[in-house]
């Protein structure tokens, strides 16, 4: 009775009516955090207690690494922000645009036999969930494609990085169907001449 | 016998194991390790290595000395660990690539010449490729393709650099080399590509995270860690490795930042402690190969008991997105005690293992008074804590409450993680054991009283940058791109290829038409010998008559011409004639050629 990542059992959720974790009370959040206060507090005063043998001057003065520790911690995430805004994509990125025309190489027969197979194949991807990849149980694709575009819709209501994905997205279908529609004609055309050439 | 690499135990084993009866399987999966750590363990440092001769070359297939053994050992302990937690694998395929890509590791580790280094090398990217694709389905295979094509890259560089010095010195020797020849140069780059360094640093954490629930637990420890090896014995000192190591510990860091899979934040982190590792190899010195050496052992065990973590949660729920996770805790406590060790130990926590082994790197950087090497290893040992230490069990197990009230999962995964947990913490409270397996002695005491204040300071203050930070870390639905980008299909925003082709797409359009034009030509001279073209038609006889009568005609026509020539030219012309009669033959066949066309109209 293993519920197998591949195996499609969907994981059971919380009860209705479960009482709130202690873990997660406003009360506790509290507490921890007078707590971590008073340690970070102690930690800086260990300071006058230890003194250990710095090897460059600076990082043996009063709270170094308190202050290093949470400046350059500041600092990653603000990079990494900084970074993001230029490199992060929709996480269907890789999945779009993968469905291309017919081959390079390909004869002109084939293309026109395997012109049903880009249309069937978009249709299949298109069903797919996106967050199925692993094997997701089927039965909560639903549940995660509304927690998707829930998520997307915070997202891109929060730094419109998800609304320009979206829209990116679908500036890449039209010109995908653009494609398949021009791979066809040109399929019909060649199809046309031959019948009239034989 | 014991000429023979104790590799041989389980990359035998694991060719073996999808023909084994089922009920010698588990005995086979966790006794196959263990006969291997054993042997291992048994190695004599001491003893002269057997040497065979192939093809006038030495080559020697176990070498044992204590860097050699060291990770032989951890290779085999990970192998047991990773076998322990696959038990209830179903795809066996997976469980027997698993064994041969941890059995070459092992010969990598034990390898005595460049020959020997060289098989179990490609062997291991074969083998790992073999994991990746048990997983199935699409991801899988075509990150199967890219992982693939990245290491045969990799393994060409080092055969290339293996010839060119096997030709300059004429011995397969491996030993320590300087970077200062070709043949060093491509050797060097090759390891680099399995340690996963700039610019080929993608790879990892592509095809990685497209893995099992357990896959991903061995591929995580095998490939980079046995690049880190070579680094270690071949080019330790070599000073670029510092700068390609720091890059690749704050790549690490932003990467996985910025991540919302959450074993592809963990994929990041393993270039992260990677480069920490190829950081201390660049500094060279014995107190740091000494860590790097550390650091690589600890780092298998806790990076395989985040990832067991990662792919129990992967396990029971079916989902691997930070968004789709959270407040998993309640139902699962020991998988989240385990995953908390784990990320205590990444981030080196006092009493923890990545505490007694990182730290001798930054120690090595201080006593050779490298002093952007350390502030710049200590701004990432903090940055650790931040990307891995905090954002993965906090994403995972706490945070939000995503609603799933998944229960721990089966017992031989909870068996192996509180293995290497216990692994963790009891490394981390006596590192002696772990001090005497390191090639080098040890002359280091972590735990002084300033050295626990000042880590415990830089990682807790780390936490609160976190935590106030936590409006920034919100996960999105997202990829970063990184350098793959230029050779993956997919996406359609700017991109250095997309750029290219949009640069030359008026030329492809020309391309395209010339070829169309191209295509029409060839198919009108080739449409006649088509099956439904007019040469295979059947005509009526009558048209058949006729055409030969034509022939004949003509043939009779240019006969009599090329008679009257000869006669008016006079003597010796006779060749002539006949040339003038083949000409006729041929023009007759060529007007063969065309009746056809008629006869489609000719009913």
């Amino acid at each position: 009775m293993n519920p197998d990542a591949d195996g499609g059992i969907p994981p059971p959720t919380a009860p209705p009516g479960e009482p709130v974790h202690r873990l997660v009370r406003p009360r506790t959040i509290r507490g921890l955090w007078i707590g971590f206060a008073v340690i970070l507090t102690a930690l800086v005063l260990g300071d006058f207690l230890v003194h250990g043998h710095p090897g460059f001057g600076v990082d043996g003065t009063f709270g170094f690494y308190a202050w290093y520790g949470l400046g350059t911690c500041v600092a990653m995430v603000l990079v990494a922000k900084a970074l993001g805004l230029v490199l992060k994509r929709s996480d269907t990125y890789y999945d779009s645009g993968r469905e291309g025309g017919p081959e390079e190489g390909t004869s002109v027969r084939e293309a026109a036999v395997g012109e049903e197979n880009p249309a069937a194949r978009q249709g299949g991807s298109g069903t797919a969930n996106p967050a199925g990849r692993q094997g997701e149980p089927v039965s909560t694709g639903a549940a995660t494609a509304a927690a998707v575009s829930e998520a997307v819709a915070a997202d891109g209501a929060g730094d419109g990085d998800g609304g320009a994905a979206e829209e990116r997205k679908t500036v890449e279908a039209a010109r995908e169907a653009q494609a398949v529609a021009a791979g066809s004609a040109d399929a019909a055309e060649t199809k046309g001449r031959s019948a009239s050439g034989g | 016998m014991a000429d023979w690499p104790p590799a041989l135990v389980l990359v035998l084993g694991g060719l073996a194991l999808p023909f084994a009866p089922a009920r010698l399987r588990a005995a086979l999966l966790l006794g196959l390790p263990l006969v291997t750590l054993a042997l291992v363990w048994s190695l004599d440092e001491g003893g002269a290595p057997a040497v065979w001769n192939v093809h006038g070359y030495e080559v020697v297939p176990t070498r044992v000395d204590a860097l050699g053994r060291l990770f032989a050992l951890v290779f085999a302990i990970m192998g047991f660990a990773g076998a322990l937690f696959a038990l209830h694998q179903a795809r066996t395929l997976e469980l027997a690539c698993a064994f041969v890509y941890a059995g070459s590791a092992i010969g990598v580790a034990l390898a005595g010449d460049l020959l020997t280094l060289f098989v179990f090398w490609e062997l291991m990217a074969l083998a790992s490729t073999g994991v990746l694709l048990a997983a199935g389905g699409d991801g899988a295979f075509r990150a199967a393709g890219r992982y693939f094509v990245v290491h045969m890259l990799g393994g060409a560089f080092l055969m290339a650099g293996v010839l060119l010095h096997v030709s300059e010195t004429g011995s397969l020797a491996f030993d320590a080399m300087e970077a200062d020849s070709w043949s060093a140069w491509l050797m060097l780059a090759g390891v680099l590509v399995n340690a996963a360094a700039p610019p080929l640093s993608a790879w990892l954490a592509d095809a990685y995270p497209e893995a099992s629930w357990s896959g991903m637990v061995f591929l995580s420890a095998f490939t980079t860690k046995a690049a880190v090896y070579v680094l270690i014995r071949g080019f330790p000192g070599t000073e670029a490795l510092v700068w390609i190591g720091l890059f690749m510990i704050f790549y690490g860091i932003i990467y996985a930042l910025l991540e919302n899979d959450m074993r592809r934040i963990l994929a990041y982190s393993i270039v992260n402690q990677v480069g920490f590792m190829v950081a201390g190899v660049g500094i060279g010195a014995e107190m740091a190969l000494n860590g790097a050496a550390a650091h690589a052992f600890t780092h298998i065990i806790y990076k395989a008991l985040l990832l067991m973590s990662a792919g129990s949660v992967l396990y029971m729920t079916g989902r691997r997105k930070c968004t789709d996770l959270g407040g998993l805790f309640r139902t699962m406590p020991l998988t989240t005690l385990c995953g908390t060790v784990g990320a205590l130990s990444i981030s080196s926590f006092p009493l923890t293992s990545g505490f007694v082994s990182k730290s001798m790197i930054a120690q090595a950087a201080t006593d050779e008074a490298l002093a952007v090497t350390w502030f710049l290893l200590m701004a990432a040992s903090a940055g650790v804590f931040l990307h891995a230490g905090i954002k993965f069990p906090w994403f995972v197990f706490f945070q939000k409450d995503s609603g799933l009230r998944p229960p721990d999962p089966p017992w031989n995964m909870r068996a192996a993680m509180v293995l290497f947990a216990a692994l963790c913490i009891g490394i981390g409270v006596w590192p002696e054991p772990l001090y005497r397996l390191l090639p080098f002695p040890v002359d280091y005491a972590p735990y002084t009283a300033p050295h626990v204040v000042n880590a415990l300071q830089l990682l807790l203050f780390s936490g609160l940058a976190f935590f106030l930070l936590l409006p920034l870390m919100q996960r999105t639905l997202t990829v970063t791109l990184d350098f793959d980008r230029l050779w993956r299909p997919g996406g359609g925003a700017p991109s250095a290829a997309g750029l290219v082709g949009r640069v030359l797409a008026p030329a492809s359009a020309g391309w395209a038409a010339v070829r169309a034009r191209a295509k029409r030509a060839a198919e009108a001279v080739l449409h006649p010998f088509r099956p439904e073209g007019g040469l295979a038609a059947a005509p009526p006889i009558e048209t058949m008559v006729r055409n030969v009568l034509i022939a004949l005609f003509l043939v009779l026509v240019l006969g009599f011409f090329a008679a009257r020539d000869a006669a008016g030219d006079g003597v010796g012309t006779g060749p002539g004639a006949g040339g003038a009669a083949v000409a006729a033959a041929g023009g007759g066949s060529a007007v063969r050629a065309d009746p056809p066309t008629t006869t489609g109209r000719n009913p």
